[in-house]
């Protein structure tokens, strides 16, 4: 058959998880069930939930969800909620190619990074946020060689480099309104490069998370 | 070989297997062999292909045995199909029947219990018939590309049959329509929540045929729900809630899948947009409104083409329609330098709206690097600044940035894309299509 599609892999998955423990086999089904229907907000919810459950059963199934092809370039994929709830779940290599992410230098990557990191949470994030704070460039997206040259051999004009990206502070700081529960910038709001200071300024009072 | 001879010389031409002879004195000598496929009718008739001439009748005549297969045509992968086997002359002897696929095929079809070969011993002369059901386990890569074959006596064939298993690809129905193929093995259509979309279900190889039954997962609908033609566009209708289902193809319920489309049904979003013509202050430069979209036509680009009907994200566009006079052209050099946030910086300061999601700011000069860059426009989300140079339409050069500006961060590798990172492509001028790449980031 040609087409390679979610189910199968679900299924599969499934299998693997179900070896690991017969209490938890209904556990992994319900889950495999629930992010058939790809990404909709209860599948990712689902997801995120088997991380944070602390329940290992699920790795087998999450690797192989998390490794799926085609479904990585979004925050809002089964792979990327996969990759984080691995990544909570204790699996270094997952939280270590989302910090790479972080640093990448692919701008986009670097967003995704974020993203994905931002919902690992924890001190990890918190660290990598607060060292993010200085942060203040506005990103622009590169041109590769490839692309220059493809473009000059077909006559075409190139629009890669057409969009520039907030500095990774500004990223940050969205990111952190949103999990710090005394957030001092109201979550959901703008924030700009003034509100640095204040965030520093918050660390200092919450130093034991980044120590 | 097998021999059969009749000697009324006692030295008669040794001749070819296969082949019938009859001696110049008149009398006949016959040797002939199994693999001989067809006998002329008669002396001195006109051979068709495949036919061994006769030049004389003989005393004793040999045919081969004659098989025949009923027509099958084609089979739908994952269906079956029976074929009668006939065979005349053959009593007593075993004969294979073997199923095969032919080069640049791939994986295997076989008979309904799993084998690839029958034997089979007739227990007459005259016609015999058995059936066997051959199932569609492996899709075909071109017409005619499958075949049952019957053989005697160690591989001599008889007779050959060919047919096509054919199965289901899924294409879009038109250009820009929200159908995404560039996902390895996997298409995509993107449907509205509580809306319909259409897409083309086409049996393959071309020329196959067969019964198709589409199996849509709760959450969406399809119509019609099979299909025997060679192409069927489909409606497939979005449920209340977004997220991915899967349509799959079978020919029935427990048959295994030929293929799946997957929608994506999105909710609608609406943004609003303005556009606005900025003048440098310095010499009183305006940009030419050839360069300008109007308000009215980027709004219907914007719904009917791209984004509206593609992934449910619906535009109001107001035209500004007092143009602002801003010094923004620094060092008075008539370009706009893209790379210096003091020449672009206090455009967005001085005429930003922010009670429009979007701002679109069209300024006079060519971006300074141009020539090398290309680079017509950018965007720092969520607004826009256009130059004067734009190779495709001003509405399609607005529409791609709009799309940085709404989230689709970075491009489409596919050429046909609205967010491709290549313009003045003359095999897709203003490319207009919006992939599953595109809808996941500004649609989530």
């Amino acid at each position: 058959m040609r087409t390679i599609n979610l189910v199968i892999i679900l299924l599969f998955a499934a299998h693997l998880g179900f070896g690991q423990s017969g209490l938890k086999d209904r556990d992994i089904s319900e889950l495999a069930e629930k992010i058939k229907a790809g990404r909709t907000s209860e599948s990712l919810e689902a997801i995120l939930a088997a991380g944070r459950s602390g329940n290992k059963n699920y790795i087998p199934f999450l690797r192989t969800v998390a490794d799926a092809k085609n479904e990585t370039n979004a925050i809002k994929t089964v792979a990327s909620y996969s990759q984080v709830a691995l990544a909570i779940l204790g699996e270094k290599k997952y939280l270590s190619s989302i910090l790479q992410q972080v640093d990448s230098i692919d701008i986009y990557e670097q967003n995704l990074g974020i993203e994905k990191l931002s919902l690992v949470g924890g001190s990890v994030a918190y660290k990598v946020f607060f060292r993010l704070l200085d942060d203040v460039q506005i990103r622009r997206e590169g041109r590769s060689a490839e692309e220059i040259e493809y473009a000059r051999i077909h006559g075409f004009t190139l629009r890669t480099g057409d969009e520039f990206l907030e500095p990774r502070s500004i990223l940050v700081m969205q990111k952190l309104s949103g999990m710090a529960i005394d957030s001092p910038i109201p979550p959901g709001s703008t924030p700009s490069l003034n509100d640095i200071k204040i965030w520093k300024k918050w660390f200092e009072r919450h130093w034991e998370i980044i120590r | 070989m097998s021999k059969n001879r009749e000697n009324r010389r006692p030295d008669p031409i040794p001749v070819d297997p296969g082949l019938a002879l009859a001696t110049a004195a008149g009398d006949s000598a016959i040797e002939a062999d199994w693999t001989a496929p067809h006998w002329s009718e008669g002396p001195f008739g006109e051979c068709q292909a495949g036919e061994v001439a006769v030049v004389a009748y003989a005393d004793l005549i040999v045919r081969p045995p004659v098989v025949t297969f009923s027509t099958i045509g084609s089979i739908e992968f994952g269906g079956t199909k029976s074929v009668t086997v006939t065979i005349t002359g053959g009593k007593n002897k075993t004969f294979t029947i073997y199923l095969l696929q032919l080069p640049n095929s791939v994986g295997g079809i076989t008979f309904d219990d799993g084998t690839y070969t029958k034997s089979l011993t007739p227990n007459t002369s005259s016609s015999y018939s058995t059936t066997y059901t051959i199932k569609g386990s492996s899709y075909s890569l071109q017409l005619n590309d499958s075949a049952i074959r019957a053989t005697y006596n160690g591989g001599t064939q008889l007779a050959e049959q060919k047919f096509t298993v054919s199965s289901i690809a899924f294409k879009e129905d038109n250009a820009c329509s929200g159908f995404d193929s560039s996902v390895q093995n996997q298409p995509y259509v993107a449907v509205h929540k509580g809306g319909a979309n259409t897409a083309k279900a086409v049996i393959l190889p071309s020329g196959a045929s067969g019964t198709f039954n589409f199996y849509p997962q709760n959450g969406i609908t399809v119509s019609p729900s099979t299909m025997n033609t060679s192409s069927q566009v489909l409606t497939i209708t979005g449920g209340n809630t977004a997220g991915e289902y899967s349509l799959d193809v079978k020919v029935s319920q427990t048959a295994p899948t030929v293929a799946t489309l997957k929608a994506a049904v999105l909710a609608r979003l609406d943004k609003t947009v303005v556009i606005h013509t900025i003048v440098d202050s310095y010499n009183g430069t305006s940009p030419a409104t050839a360069n300008i979209p109007t308000a009215s036509a980027l709004q219907t680009y914007l719904n009917d083409t791209t984004w509206g009907v593609q992934a449910n994200i619906y535009f109001t566009v107001t035209n500004d329609s007092t143009p602002h006079s801003v010094n923004f052209d620094i060092n008075h050099d008539s370009k706009f330098d893209d790379s210096n946030q003091n020449e672009w910086g206090p455009i967005r300061t001085n005429v930003r709206d922010s009670s429009y999601d979007v701002n679109l700011f069209y300024e006079p000069y060519t971006i300074i690097d141009y020539a090398t860059s290309g680079t017509e426009a950018f965007t720092y989300a969520p607004d826009s600044w256009f130059s004067d140079k734009h190779h495709d339409s001003v509405n399609n050069l607005a529409a791609h940035e709009i799309g940085h500006a709404i989230g689709r961060t970075g491009h489409n590798s596919s050429p046909a894309a609205l967010m491709t990172q290549y313009s003045g492509n003359t095999s897709f001028p203003n490319p207009c299509n919006i992939g599953k790449s595109d809808w996941t980031l500004v649609n989530p």
